[in-house]
């Protein structure tokens, strides 16, 4: 399997967690990435996302996503990998930190920690665990 | 500080001695292709690092900036080794390295994830790493990850 952890773009503040939109920067870092992603996807995938506004947002850049409520805001590593795993090729999940750097530092390093990842920016994995870092690129790296 | 770690592109098969193998076309391509995505983005100043393999120094060559050849660089080399010739994490700016695998990789998973691993490079593939502190902690941002094949 391939999975790319895709974090949500820059987002407004907002008292209600789940409903913060993209900032007019968040949705171009979207357009930016899912641009490239187009340019570099070899042909279908399929696209998850939390079901926060500003993941559905960032999501909505590529396509339309398959809303996960397992991807919300606190996903467990476990979750993310489980949700990936129902399905076939390569999978995208848009999601949050720290979810998605625990998963990525669990399925490459096994390890129980958080690695960074940038607003807007995706982590390519491919493999099963221990797996390979394909590729990684964050809007202000295109 | 921003620390790129570049593997030489693909090189020949054969040559009586290993430090003397060359790019291929391919590679010279692949080095190429590197350098004008490198070049796009580092700042105007940065130091260039090779081991002084000759497939290392084509490949770093391809930036057409002044080059400073590492003996400590060469096939072989530790993580420390790697991590000393960087100046990491004290140095200021950007510091490109061009080695070779398992050496970059070994680095890799130390300066990543603090482990013993061997992560895979591909000929020719950049990884991008910058150090900050943030809440009082020393984090490792991997920047980017690009390999000639998504260039």
């Amino acid at each position: 399997m391939e999975l790319i952890l895709w974090r949500h773009a820059d987002a407004e503040d907002g008292a209600h967690d789940m409903a913060r939109r993209l900032t007019p920067k968040g949705l171009e870092q979207a357009a930016a990435m899912a641009k490239w992603l187009r340019a570099h996807l070899p042909g279908e995938y399929t696209l998850l996302a939390s079901p926060a506004v500003r993941a559905q947002q960032t999501a909505a850049a590529l396509g339309p996503p398959i809303t996960e409520r397992a991807l919300a805001p606190g996903a467990s590593a476990a979750a993310i990998v489980k949700a990936a795993q129902r399905h076939r090729g390569i999978v995208i999940v848009v999601g949050h930190m720290p979810d998605l750097g625990r998963a990525a530092a669990e399925l490459v390093a096994d390890a129980r920690t958080e690695w960074s990842i940038e607003k807007g920016a995706l982590w390519w994995l491919a493999g099963d665990a221990p797996a390979r870092i394909k590729a990684v690129v964050s809007p202000e790296m295109l | 500080m921003d620390l790129i770690l570049w593997r030489h592109a693909e090189a020949e098969e054969s040559a009586a001695d290993d430090l003397r193998r060359r790019l291929t076309s391919k590679g010279r391509k692949q080095a190429s292709r590197a350098a004008e995505w490198l070049l796009q983005r580092l700042p105007s100043r940065f130091s260039l690092i090779s081991s002084p393999a000759v497939r290392a120094h084509q490949t770093a060559q391809a930036l057409g900036t002044p080059i400073k050849v590492e003996q400590s660089l060469a096939p072989g080399a530790t993580p420390k080794a790697i991590i000393a010739a960087a100046g990491w994490p004290e140095n200021k700016g950007a510091v490109v390295i061009v080695g070779h695998q398992p050496d970059l990789g070994r680095a890799l998973a130390q300066l990543v994830a603090g482990g013993e691993g061997r992560w895979s490079i591909k000929k020719g593939a950049i990884w991008w790493l910058s150090n900050r502190v943030r809440d009082g902690d020393a984090q490792v941002v991997v920047r980017a990850v690009v390999s000639p094949d998504l260039l």
